[in-house]
This record gives C-alpha cells, structure tokens and sequence, in this order.
C-alpha cells in the first residue's frame, strides 16, 4: 500500500488508523512538498516524466566514457639496410639523424559518448524505521526459571518469575524516500589529435647517458613490440569531462600527463565542441618486460607464404600404410627481429672492446657513468645474438583450456635455416631469418644424441586438432627481462637459496608470448603404444570429451566448411 | 643478302670465259655450272634453276642463245634496279627522321631552343632559370643524339653493297669474255653525307649561339654561351654547403651499406656451411660410435665436398677482397694442456668478423685440433707419441668417439685457414695476400685437382660457360651458394660504383676507381 499523492494522505491515514489495531501509536506524516510537475530538463527538446519530478534535486548533465584505441607499431620508413650500414661503420650521428627523420607519430581521431540527464526525485512513502518515525516501547511479561538454593549453597531447585521486558521498536510513519533517474539526453563526439613527443637533440643524443642506437627518437619499437594508445573523452562519467590516456603493453615509462584544450575539465553540456590536443612524452625504456614475439609465418623472397609445418612420412603399425604426412618434423617461423638484434649485439661487442681499451689506458668510465650504464642494464661484456625458443604442444579442446602436451627449447645453431629472404624487397622479410625449428630428433638437428623433440615422445591422437605455441626469449639484450642464469645479479630472486625454494625467475616473465601455429592430426597415422591406445588410458580423455565436448575446427576448416 | 646472289647471278650470265678466272673462288664456281650444264646439254643452265655457288669470276656465255640471255637479263635487269631504288630510299628515308628528330630536340616545343628564350629573356629575374643539373643533363642529352646522328650519317653508305649492278651497263653484242668487277661498292652517298654532315654543324654551331640563364645554387644568375664549352660554369660555386654534406653522407652511406652483404651471407652461406659440417660431423662421427669405417667413399665424398666448400670461400675472397666472417667456435682451455683430454670444440652460429673475435676462433681453433691430435684413436703405436697421448687414445676409442675425433681432425684445417684468411683480408697483407694464398694452394702449375673446379666456380671471361649448373642460385647447392654471394659482392660494388659517380660529380676524385676493372681481371687472374 502506498500513498502516492498527498491529497489522497488524509483518506488514507484514515484507512490505515482504522486497520490493525496493533499500532498503539499515530502513522505520523513527515512528508514535504517542496516542488511537483517540475518537469523542466536540461536537454533541449525533452521533458522529464511527469510522475519522476516530485522535489526534483541534484538534477545534473553528465557525459559517459568512452575510447579510442590505436595500436602503434615500430617504424619502417627508413631503410634498414642504409640505417644499419651507417651503424656498422660507427657513423653514429649519421645514423641518429636519419632515423630523426622519421615521420612523427601523430594520429588524431573522434570518440563518441553520450550525455545524460540525471536527477533525484522523491516519494511520500509509508515506512518502518526509526528515522523520521520515531521508536514505540512495545512490553511483554515474560516467564522464566530461577534456581534456588539452599544455606550451604547447592541447587534444589527452581521456580517461577515473571518479568516485564520492554524494547524499542520503530514506528511506521510517511516520509520522502529518494529515487534517482536518468533519461538518455544526446550523442556528442569528442575530436583529439595524439602525438608521441619526440625529444629534442639537445635532449636526446648520442652523447645522452642511456641513450642506444636502436631508439633515436625515444620512443621507438624495435620489432615484435607493439603498444596500444587508449584515449579516453573522460576517465570516469562525471559532469566534467577528464580526458585520459592509458598505454597498453608499453615499452616505454611515459608521461600522459599533458593533455590540453577546450575539453580539459570542460562542463558536460548539450551540442558541445569539446576538442583536446595530447602529447606523450618519453621518460625511459622499460627494461622489466619480456622479450617480444618478433615471429612471423614464413613467407619465400617473393612474398608467397610457406606452409609452417614440415611432416615426415611413416608406416602407420595398425593399417601397415605409409602415410605422407605423418609426423611433424620441424616449424618453420621468420624471425623478423634477427636484423635489429644481431646488430644490437655487435654494437655490445664493439663496446666492449672499447670499454676494455678505456680502462687500459686508465681512461676507464667513472663511477657515475657506470650506474648510468647499468641502469638501463647495458652491460660493458659484448655478447652474442643467441635467441632461444620454446615450443609448446598443446591439445586444443571444445569448452575447455587447451591440455598441454610437452614442451622443448631450441637455441639458434640448432633451428636457423639457409634462405634467399635477402633477395625480398619487403625489408621485414629481408632481414629476417628463418627458424626451422626441430620437433624430432632428425628434423635438421645436428645432434640426435642429446636433442629429444617434442614429437619424439609424444604422440598424437589422430585427426584432433593441436597447437605448437612458440616464444622467444633473447638472452643479454639490456631491453628485456633476463633469466637468472643470463643476469644473475638483478634480483633476489637470484640468489641460490630463493631459486632452490622454486621462487626464481619464472620461465613465463622472460619468454614471450606465444605465436601460436595451429594444425591438426593426420587421420591414418597413429604413433601411439598399444596401452596408450588402450581403453584404459583413453577413458578419462573420452570421459571428458564426451562431458566438454571434443574436437575443435581449424580457422583454416571452418573457412572450408562454409564454401561448400 | 638476296640482292647479293641475285647480282652475283647477273655477273655470271654477263661474264664469258672460263678460262681467265683470276678470283680465288672462280675454279669452284665453274665446277658447279660445269655439274648442272653436263646434266642437260641442250637447255641454258638458267632454264635449270640459278646455281647457287656462282660467284664473281670469268664465265664463257658464247655458246649459250644470245636472245634468250638478252631478255633474261632485262628482267633482271628491272628487278635489280627496283630494289636498289628502295634501299636508298629506304636509306635517306631513316637519315631524315633521326634529322626532324633532331631538329625537334633543338627547335621543337620543349626544346632546347625554347628552354634558352625563355631562360635568357630577362637576366634578372629568377623565374624560368634552369639549374646547373639541368644544363648537365641538356649537354649530355644533345651531345648522345647529335653523335648517335654524326654516327649515321658517317656510315650510310656502307648498307648497299651491290649497286654497282645498277650502273653496269653489258654489251651482249660486242662482249665474248665478260669481266666480273671485284669491288661492288661504288654507289656514290657523297651528297647525303655533305648535305647532313652541314646540317649536324649547323645545329651544332645554332646551340652554341643559345644563351642559357642558369641560377646558381648561391642564388646568383649566371649566363652560359652554348653547350659546348662548360669551363666558366665549372669555375662557378656549383654546389651549396648543404649539397656538399648531403651528397658526402650519400657516399658514406653508399660505402657503409655492408649490411645487405652481411644478411645475405648469414642468412645463405653461413647457415649452409655449419649445416654440412655438422652434418658431416654426426654422419661419419657420432653415429659411427664403435664401429668400423665402413662408408669409406661416402666419407672421402663429403670431405672433399668440404673442402670445395672452401676453395670457393678462398676464391670469393680473393675475386673481391670483401670478408664472409668465419664461423665462431667455443673451446674451453684449461691450465697445463689440460683441455687436451677435456675440452671439446663446439661450433656456434654465431659469424666472427672482428679481428679480436677471429683471433681468439683461431687460438680455439688450433688448441682444438692439437687437442684432437694428442687423443686421436689412430696409429696409437706411432713412435714419437708420449705416453698420455697414447693413453688418452685408448680413452677416446673406449669411449667411442674414435671416428668423431678422426673426422674433426680432418675438417678442422679448413676452418683454421678459413679464419686465417679473414684475418690476412683486414691486415696489411690485405687482397693481395689472400690472391697470393689462393694461388699457392690451387693454382699449381697444371691446375692439379682444381682445374675442375675453377672451371665450374671461376670461369676465365674467355672461357665457354652456360652449364645449367652454373645459373643455379640457391641454398642447397655449392654453386648455388658461389652465385648467391657473387650477386651479393656486385651489388655491393655497385653501391661502391655510385658512390664514386657521386664524387666524381663532386670533383673529388681521390677514390681508388680502378676497382671495377681489378676485379674484372681477377677472374682471369684466379
């Protein structure tokens, strides 16, 4: 039962006195009237619903958020090949100015929101509580036992009492409770123009403490890195618009700080247009991430891809047939950050070479200069491009995490395969090598006596789908996150006794993530042991099979699928 | 061709006698119509088909119908005299169009002509003005097509080679032994040639009365008098401050661009090489543990597959004098020879290029192999081996790796002179020192075992190439390597090449130009 409006109170107060008798106290009516029908909006061109308008208050406009992504890539407009020969042949500057050359990185764009009405009206509503009611005593006379007892003080027994017990229960009176509402108002959009602030040379230069070759302009992504740019109109819904930025997988600690124009802390209004300028600016490269994923499936000089997986043929023990596409023996994968690195790593030795021959003459880097060094994690010992990836095998299952399957590590002298890639005109491919990376022991692995693959003891379930996820990890790169045994001294989770607990480096923290190379069993091969094919072992795989459902298409199936 | 025999034809109706034949090849001639007159008697031999092999010389006709002949040879006589009348059409025909073409680049819209008017019309004023690249390329452009003009007209009359028939006017009635003339080119072309040689001169004497209204880099006109003569314009300050830098970064940057050279060596030969080696290695190593060598042959094969492998290393390096890097080894070297019996050689894929990083593959190298030596499996009982050497041996065959430690032993050389190759290219002893190795080792005085060889991977320019073998380019293959890396070195001397037209253009010719032909001759020299 409720009382809507107050000319009905009256009637109604006379309904509810003649109800239960209970109520040993007058419903009381704490209702106010302080406004009603006032059904102005803020909106141009819209009321507000007659019936949601009784003592309007906090009536306000407020803008939703919303954003805008952009994902940002490394820049490829400068030849490498003139780049890095200006680098080999130490023409620092040079190389620094060209690479400055580079197009800025600007991008500007729209983001939709909407601005909408809110307000809070009330209601004269019958409730129970103590505010504004009011409390009543309600009494009882309640009966209960009493243990007596005798002089020397033992029990003997028990009698009646009666008590009264009084507590304070809340009268039920009328009052306003408050509701809020909300009504959709417009569709506004907000214009941006982003760019990435590239330091000046007197800021940046190759005489900088952290500087590198590699990023000249600060900023820069070497390859395999990527960034996402996510503008927002305003970080949260508010009267006042607050526009954000927020970098996604950074490379980089950047200051989004410096946003201007008419937007900045603009009121939320109708037909607005709000506009805002943004600058990120570069404080200094990450060096705590792991290594990205530079791999790309392989395509020849001319552009034309190349089928990843490489199968061996052999003898399926059931059927007695030889089946072409068996076993897969190697993955083949473009490396596409080879070029970038080895150059890196040539530089370091260089470097090093020189450091020894500073400290040889007596002309060693001062104690500053060497924090400086080891801050970014440059090291003063050169090192080697020694790339190392890991391939993992996973069963991919309907409705459920893929199951893993096995795993293998595979550094370069095993897996790097002759190409023609320098012949190609699309520079990524150029310099870029190719991984044919071994599952088996006779994949292209020179030492099958140490080497087990992935596929030399696991065996496939036939006609399932799997997937090889492979990552990369380049051990010494000052940039990425390094392994314990590669830089023992960055953490105290290197220390013998934290390792020995299990609390070192995680392989995951410096291992990429995954590129992931789906594909599916042959049908007639089947590699697996007798018990391995038993009933047996198979039960709970066919339990949870038939439970989550089993097999899952391909994209390269489900695209098959619908042609025909 | 035809006009050729046909007139040759025509001579030999005309000539009369046999037997005053005075040119070299009359005897032949005369036997072949002396062959087709004896097949039929009655009927003249040109009712038999033309002999083919009749040629200028002395021919006897009195026997022959007179009349028959005489209108023979009016029909000929037409015949010939059409043809020639279209060559020299034809002649004068293509000498006019390379003239009106001429006269257009001159004359025409566009032309040079134009481009002067309107250049020198107003000395003051900058519009209009042409750059000194453009006047360059102006005079490049009128001197290619007035030579390639000058050219034709010098050679017009050596096309028609037999108009002489057309004035050969025969006396049947009167000429019993007719005399076939030897020099048939009498055709009189003199007119053209006066007539086009004055033109070419005129057009020539016409640019040089063109003014050109040049601006100057430094923003100032500058008037220059014909094509002919640059030298004033030379002397002028041609390039600004800012040209200069750019174009000596564009040369730096042309003679650092190594890395192409450097990718594609890593990514085709280097790879390919560790890959055999190791393979190699595995094959008649360590899959041959305690087993007798039995693949002899296969095992003599890919050794001497290896050792090709290097020769065309050597020969690289020597054909060009530019460094492939040495592979990059790891040995661990232990106090008191120690590692002798400890240490193994492992190869890295990594490419060793500076001189600190080949030194230390060679010390590797060579402790590695000493190493290899002192436990070696083989002629334990050889005198002369100490007694840890014979028992380190012992160890070794026990251990199984009797034919792992043979086979390294063998391969190993060509990796210490492989290295010691790359060294001698960034020392004093330089190209040269590398040829001088190369010679030494290949070039024995009968080509010994790699006469072959140099033949398939080092063709002299005057030898007969073209074996599908030698067009392979490919990963798979050691002339498919060879080619890849030749592609790899010409391109990269053609970086060297522009770079060096780019100082040329800067008049500082201080670079050592003669490369391009040092290395055409090196190939003859290998």
């Amino acid at each position: 039962m409720t009382c809507k409006n107050s000319f009905l109170v009256g009637l109604v107060a006379l309904l509810c006195a003649a109800g239960p008798a209970r109520a040993s106290y007058d419903e009381k009516n704490y209702c106010q009237e302080r406004s009603r029908g006032d059904v102005r909006s803020l909106c141009a061109g819209r009321t507000l619903p007659y019936d949601q308008v009784r003592n309007k208050k906090n009536h306000e406009l407020v803008c939703t958020s919303n954003v805008d992504n952009y994902v940002r890539f490394p820049q490829t407009q400068v030849s490498h090949e003139e780049w890095s020969g200006l680098i080999s042949a130490n023409q620092k500057q040079a190389a620094y100015d060209l690479k400055r050359k580079l197009p800025a990185i600007e991008w500007s764009g729209t983001i939709p929101y909407e601005t909408v009405e809110e307000w809070d009206y009330e209601e004269c509503e019958r409730v129970t509580q103590s505010v504004p009611c009011g409390t009543h005593q309600v009494c009882e006379n309640v009966e209960h036992d009493v243990p007596t007892y005798d002089t020397d003080g033992k029990q003997t027994g028990s009698k009646k009492v009666k008590e009264k017990v009084c507590n304070d229960e809340p009268n039920t009176c009328w009052t306003d409770v408050t509701h809020g509402a909300s009504q959709f108002c417009s569709n506004e959009s907000m214009k941006f123009s982003a760019r990435y602030e590239r330091p000046s040379t007197a800021e940046w230069n190759i005489n900088s403490p952290n500087f590198m070759d590699v990023i000249p302009n600060k900023y820069d992504l070497l390859p395999g890195e990527t960034e996402v740019v996510q503008v927002y109109n305003t970080s949260r819904r508010s009267t006042r618009l607050s526009p954000s930025v927020e970098i996604g997988d950074a490379w980089n600690k950047y200051d989004t700080s410096r946003i201007t124009g008419t937007a900045v802390g603009a009121t939320c209004r109708q037909n607005s247009n709000y506009s805002f300028d943004l600058t990120v600016r570069t404080i200094e490269r990450d060096a705590g991430k792991a290594s990205p994923n530079a791999f790309r499936f392989p395509v020849d000089w001319e552009g034309n891809a190349i089928e990843p997986i490489v199968w061996k043929s052999a003898n399926d023990r059931r059927s007695g047939k030889t089946v072409d596409k068996a076993v897969p023996i190697k993955v083949q994968l473009d490396d596409t950050s080879a070029g970038i690195i080895s150059l890196m790593a040539e530089q370091s030795r260089r470097n090093a070479e020189r450091e020894a021959t500073k400290v040889a003459v007596g002309k060693g880097a001062n104690a500053k200069d060497r924090a400086e060094f080891q801050k970014i994690g440059k090291k003063t010992d050169g090192y080697w491009k020694s790339t190392k990836v890991r391939v993992k095998l996973y069963r991919q299952v309907k409705y459920w995490w893929d199951t893993f399957r096995g795993a293998e590590k595979v550094a370069e002298i095993d897996a790097i395969s002759p190409t023609m890639n320098f012949l190609a005109t699309n520079e990524e491919v150029k310099f870029s090598d190719l991984w044919a990376i071994p599952l088996t022991a006779d994949g292209g692995n020179s030492d099958p006596k140490t080497f087990r693959g992935i596929f030399d003891s696991k065996h496939m379930k036939p006609n399932r789908a799997y997937t090889l996820e492979v990552s990369v990890y380049q051990p010494h790169v000052p940039f990425y996150k390094q392994s314990c045994d590669d830089n023992p001294k960055q953490s105290w989770r290197c220390k013998k006794f934290w390792r020995a607990l299990g609390m070192g480096i995680g392989e995951d923290r410096y291992f990429s993530k995954p590129l992931k190379v789906p594909f599916r069993a042959p049908k007639e091969y089947d590699g697996r042991g007798w018990f391995k094919r038993s009933w047996i072992s198979n039960a709970p795989d066919n339990f949870m099979t038939w439970i989550f459902g089993g097999d899952v298409k391909l994209d390269s199936e489900k695209g098959m699928g619908k042609k025909k | 061709m035809k006009l050729y025999r046909t007139s040759i034809v025509l001579a030999a109706i005309l000539a009369t006698s046999v037997s005053c034949s005075s040119l070299e090849y009359g005897s032949n001639s005369t036997r072949a119509f002396r062959e087709i007159a004896s097949k039929d008697p009655v009927a003249p031999f040109f009712m038999q088909g033309y002999p083919i092999q009749i040629a200028p010389g002395s021919y006897n006709f009195n026997a022959l119908d007179q009349t028959k002949v005489a209108d023979y040879v009016l029909k000929q006589f037409e015949k010939v005299r059409g043809e020639d009348r279209a060559i020299i059409e034809n002649a004068i025909k293509s000498l006019n169009e390379k003239y009106v073409a001429m006269t257009t680049l001159v004359y025409g819209n566009g032309g040079l002509s134009q481009k002067s008017v309107n250049s020198s019309a107003n000395p003051a004023s900058s519009s209009g003005k042409l750059t000194v690249r453009d006047v360059m390329q102006l005079q490049l452009d009128f001197d290619r097509n007035l030579s390639l003009f000058a050219n034709d007209v010098a050679t017009i009359d050596a096309l028609p080679q037999m108009l002489s028939a057309v004035r050969y006017e025969p006396n049947l009635a009167t000429a019993a032994v007719d005399q076939l003339a030897g020099n048939l080119k009498n055709v009189n072309f003199e007119q053209f040639k006066t007539y086009y040689s004055g033109q070419v001169s005129n057009l020539k004497s016409a640019i040089d009365r063109m003014d050109f209204g040049i601006l100057l880099p430094s923003g100032a006109p500058f008037m220059q008098h014909g094509l002919s003569d640059l030298t004033e314009l030379k002397k002028q300050k041609l390039f600004s401050a800012r040209d200069i830098q750019e174009l000596q970064l564009k040369v730096g940057r042309l003679r650092a661009a190594m890395n192409t050279v450097n990718t594609g060596i890593a990514q085709t030969m280097h790879p390919a090489m560790l890959k055999m080696l190791r393979n190699v290695i595995t094959q008649f190593g360590e899959r041959n543990r305690y087993r007798t060598d039995e693949n002899d042959s296969g095992r003599k094969q890919a050794i001497k597959n290896i050792e090709e492998l290097f020769y065309v290393r050597s020969g690289l390096r020597a054909k060009y004098g530019i460094p492939l890097g040495a592979i990059k080894v790891n040995y661990t070297m232990y106090a008191g020879n120690a590692d002798k019996m400890l240490s193994t050689l492992v190869l890295d894929a990594g490419i060793a290029r500076s001189i600190d990083e080949l030194t230390t593959d060679q010390n590797n190298l060579f402790n590695a192999l000493e190493g290899l030596n002192y436990r070696s499996a083989r002629a334990l009982f050889k005198p002369g081996r100490t007694f840890f050497s014979r028992v380190s041996g012992i160890v070794s065959m026990l251990k199984g790796q009797s034919n792992t430690v043979a086979i390294k032993t063998v391969l190993l050389p060509f990796l210490l002179q492989d290295v010691a190759e790359e060294v001698m290219l960034s020392t004093s002893a330089g190209w040269n020192g590398v040829l001088d190795g190369y010679k030494k080792r290949y070039n024995t005085k009968d080509g010994g075992d790699w006469a072959a060889a140099r033949m398939m991977y080092f063709p002299k320019t005057t030898e007969k190439t073209g074996s599908a073998q030698q067009t392979r380019m490919d990963v798979d293959s050691i002339i498919g390597l060879k080619n890849v890396a030749d592609l790899l070195f010409s391109s990269k001397l053609a970086d060297i090449s522009d770079a060096r037209d780019i100082e040329k253009q800067l008049e500082a010719l201080q670079m050592a130009d003669a490369i391009f032909k040092e290395v055409g001759a090196r190939n003859d020299d290998l």
